[in-house]
């Protein structure tokens, strides 16, 4: 698995200068209108299209043949492609942390934005990753564009009703926020399960 | 035998692997050849469990099936580099290290050094020779006992390829090490394999001794009714041309003793090849 996740990393390397040149911008432009939320979730959304850029890689590159031929069970493969994309949410996460608090955001807001950020990362990944690997990137991408509008709405909404609503994790809101990640939990297990056996079946 | 192919069978909308069939013994090299389309890769497909036969079975190491305790012990090359080319390779080799638990590090940066690969070049700058060099370097360096080489020398320079060809042949030297290529370049199968199959039409047409072949088939050449008065037993297959017929002979001693008028040349793999596939061609 470490050797994927390398290939992982060294497969993006140049590309993370580029999205950390690109997310500076933003990051100050958002600054400047006083919505320092808004490079937080950001940053969420960028650990997601780092998702469609490594298939595209072991598409284009004939990595995913070679997948195949490793001393790594399918299981192997799949469970690393998850950790890696794991790894980037929370690096995500833990950057977009260190804004806000960097920003003096109050800390109820703080977690309110990563926990939305997070469970959204969350659904992405279990809903397209499947279909990653069962569709191949062309026609993956668009679907992951329908696919991530439904939850960017609904994260949304849900940081705005908790910072609306309430100003402090309540007894209830805490008990809310648990129920959904452990669906959210789920979900990424499912989809994992699933993930496996589309690899299995499929003949590269 | 390092690998055993039995009745493999495979149906696809538009092409039929049919009972496909062969054997490679320890401390050999077996040379698939066939035409395009022939079946040689799908076979290596599923030899390497990247597509699964209806039916038939694979054997490596002397048991059924492909494990991953197998696959750490086979090393495969592919026509096309198939790792990420914005890598450098010391960071192959790091990302080897952590994917093979017997890679031996010291051995891959040895071959990066024979083959003059260097490591300030990203891989997409390195030439098709020097791709197809890296892939030997990484098939080689984690003590594969069997190779599986997907037309490894085309598109090569006759440098490079003779730099390869000598490659695999220090690699089975010891006499315990296999290698299973498929090729169009049958002249350098002459030179390095064993055995050889000849697959067409998803179907085994032959699967023999390189010597046999080369030795014992030759090619008689004379007019259509000279010709198709010769014992059936001894002709593979005939041949129409604008200045008469040739047949194409599995048993040159013989041949040369039942009919000595008959002009019989020696032939190469690549004749051979032409001769059984137009022949079937013609029979359908």
């Amino acid at each position: 698995m470490k050797g994927f996740l390398l290939n992982d990393l060294f497969s993006i390397r140049r590309l993370l200068k580029s999205i950390a040149i690109v997310y500076l911008v933003f990051m100050v432009a958002w600054s400047a209108v006083g919505k320092p939320q808004m490079p937080a979730l950001m940053l969420g959304i960028m650990s997601i299209s780092y998702m469609g850029n490594l298939f595209s890689y072991d598409e284009f590159y004939h990595w995913e043949k070679y997948q195949r031929v490793i001393p790594l069970s399918v299981r192997q493969v799949v469970l690393a492609r998850y950790l890696s994309f794991g790894i980037a949410a929370l690096v995500t996460l833990v950057l977009g942390l260190m804004y806000l608090l960097v920003m003096r955001v109050p800390l109820y807001e703080i977690g309110v934005i990563l926990m939305g950020t997070a469970a959204m990362q969350m659904y992405t990944i279990s809903v397209t990753v499947p279909i990653y690997y069962k569709l191949g990137v062309a026609k993956s991408r668009l679907i992951q564009l329908l696919v991530m509008l439904i939850p960017a709405g609904i994260f949304m909404g849900m940081i705005t009703v908790l910072r609306k609503e309430f100003s402090e994790f309540t007894v209830g809101v805490e008990l809310i926020l648990g129920g959904v990640f452990l669906v959210l939990l789920i979900g990424i297990l499912l989809s994992v399960r699933i993930s496996i056996r589309i690899v299995r079946k499929k003949e590269v | 035998m390092v690998l055993q192919v039995k009745e493999i069978h495979k149906q696809y909308p538009q092409f039929l692997l049919d009972k496909i069939s062969f054997e490679l013994p320890e401390g050999a090299i077996m040379g698939l050849i066939g035409e395009n389309g022939a079946g040689k890769s799908t076979t290596m497909r599923i030899i390497l469990g990247m597509a699964q036969a209806d039916s038939g079975s694979v054997s490596i190491f002397g048991h059924e099936g492909v494990t991953e305790q197998d696959r750490a012990q086979i090393g495969v090359v592919f026509d096309e580099l198939p790792f990420n080319q914005t890598l450098f390779v010391s960071h192959l080799g790091k990302v080897m290290q952590g994917i093979y638990p017997n890679w031996d590090q010291q051995a891959y940066e040895e071959y990066l050094v024979r083959f003059r690969l260097p490591d300030k070049k990203e891989l997409k700058d390195f030439s098709r020779g020097m791709k197809m060099k890296l892939s030997l370097a990484v098939a080689m360096s984690h003590h594969a006992r069997l190779l599986i080489l997907d037309e490894p020398t085309s598109g090569l320079d006759p440098v490079v390829r003779a730099e390869i060809l000598d490659l695999f042949l220090e690699f089975i030297s010891d006499g315990k090490r296999s290698i299973l290529v498929s090729s169009h370049m049958t002249g350098d199968l002459e030179r390095i394999a064993d055995y050889i199959t000849l697959i067409h039409q998803g179907r085994v047409m032959l699967s023999k001794n390189k010597d046999e072949l080369i030795y014992g088939y030759g090619i008689a050449r004379a007019d259509r009714q000279t010709l198709a008065a010769v014992d059936s037993s001894l002709v593979e297959a005939i041949q129409d041309g604008p200045y008469g017929s040739q047949a194409l002979i599995n048993d040159r001693v013989r041949f040369e003793r039942e009919y000595p008028d008959i002009l019989l040349d020696r032939l190469n793999l690549d004749e051979m090849m032409v001769m059984l596939c137009r022949n079937e061609v013609h029979r359908q």
